[in-house]
């Protein structure tokens, strides 16, 4: 049986990410002084094995806080990790990523969702990281100034499958203080792993900020894929047989592609590569208008 | 006209490579900033503690 050595990465990733296994067995967190460093993935820190904190969680804790202003020390992780890897953290080390991966992998019928709905909302990712990541925690406070994760709060499923399902089991009293908002983050976390058995990666295409973040750094991270135009037969498998649904040829280092790679093990030409920072590609002059 | 094709690409590359370099930079001086202000702290106190609205408590 071949191993995947993407799946392999992605599973030492959510280990490593999520390392305090003691913290399973006790329905307690890790209070480490770790936990100041971000992980680079959607991983919630109110998981029992989290050593890190949450990028997105940490975000919005900064600032929803009482001391508003700009959260230089999160923006400036989010930065430094989209230039280096881009959405690589998407396919290789998010854990929540892995999850639908795994899900996509039982057998079931799988959908493809139309193109005049699939473009318009893969921009709801945007929307979703300017208002409930930034505007609403920002914007709406309580007492003592002090506002939601509304993200957190509202959205994510990957605090209910990674904290609050392993605490729940074991705690008692958060048992008790189970009312609406969890019967409601349960109801999306379930539509979030049917979807992800159905559709591949739902969430990391339509809902996910921190993919909306790294997205952005795509065009221009360090690690870059590229096509080889002289070794291009144009057969359009890479296309096919990308389930993000990249325009493979025309647009590599779209902000929705998570370098998993499956393009460039269907080309049958090997014309694709994966490079850091300025490889000298070889070009073609067959596409270029002549002067 | 060749070397025109070649020359626009890699004058598009060093460009892309300027910006790398730059959001780089700017990534050092906001993380800097960032401890500097305490923020580190405020997340660490944050991240050991349990996230009631995260786990679906609220």
């Amino acid at each position: 049986m071949k191993i995947d050595k993407r799946h392999v990465i992605q599973f030492i990733s959510a280990i490593l990410s999520n390392a305090n296994l003691k913290g399973f067995r006790e329905g307690s967190i890790w209070q480490g002084k770790s936990k100041f460093i971000c992980v680079p993935g959607l991983n919630c820190y109110s998981c029992p094995g989290a050593v890190g904190a949450c990028p997105i969680g940490s975000l919005q804790a900064l600032l929803s806080g009482d001391k508003k202003g700009i959260p230089y020390y999160i923006v400036g992780i989010l930065i430094l990790f989209g230039v280096i890897f881009g959405r690589v953290i998407c396919g290789f080390l998010c854990l929540f990523g892995y999850l639908q991966d795994l899900l996509y992998k039982i057998k079931t019928p799988k959908l493809t969702i139309p193109e005049r709905v699939d473009k318009p909302l893969r921009f709801l990712k945007y929307i979703i990281l300017a208002v409930f990541v930034i505007g609403l925690p920002l914007l709406v406070t309580g007492a003592f100034g002090i506002g939601d994760p509304w993200f957190c709060k509202y959205i994510c499923p990957a605090g209910t499958l990674e904290g609050g399902i392993p605490l729940m089991i074991q705690n008692k009293t958060l048992r008790s203080m189970v009312g609406f908002l969890f019967s409601w983050k349960m109801f999306l976390l379930v539509v979030t792993i049917v979807s992800s058995m159905l559709i591949y990666r739902p969430f990391c295409k339509y809902i996910c900020p921190l993919g909306a973040i790294y997205g952005l750094f795509n065009r221009y991270s360090f690690i870059q894929m590229q096509v080889d135009q002289d070794a291009c037969i144009h057969c359009g498998k890479c296309t096919k047989t990308c389930k993000m649904q990249v325009d493979v040829i025309e647009n590599i280092n779209s902000a929705e592609c998570i370098r998993c790679g499956d393009c460039k093990k269907a080309c049958p030409a090997q014309a694709i590569h994966t490079c850091m920072g300025n490889r000298k590609s070889k070009t073609t002059l067959k596409n270029v208008k002549k002067v | 006209m060749k070397e025109t094709v070649k020359g626009n690409m890699q004058a598009g590359e060093s460009g892309k490579t300027r910006i790398r370099i730059l959001l780089l930079a700017v990534a050092a001086i906001m993380i800097v900033a960032g401890i500097y202000e305490g923020q580190p702290e405020s997340v660490l106190q944050k991240a050991i503690h349990i996230c009631l609205e995260c786990i679906g408590i609220g």
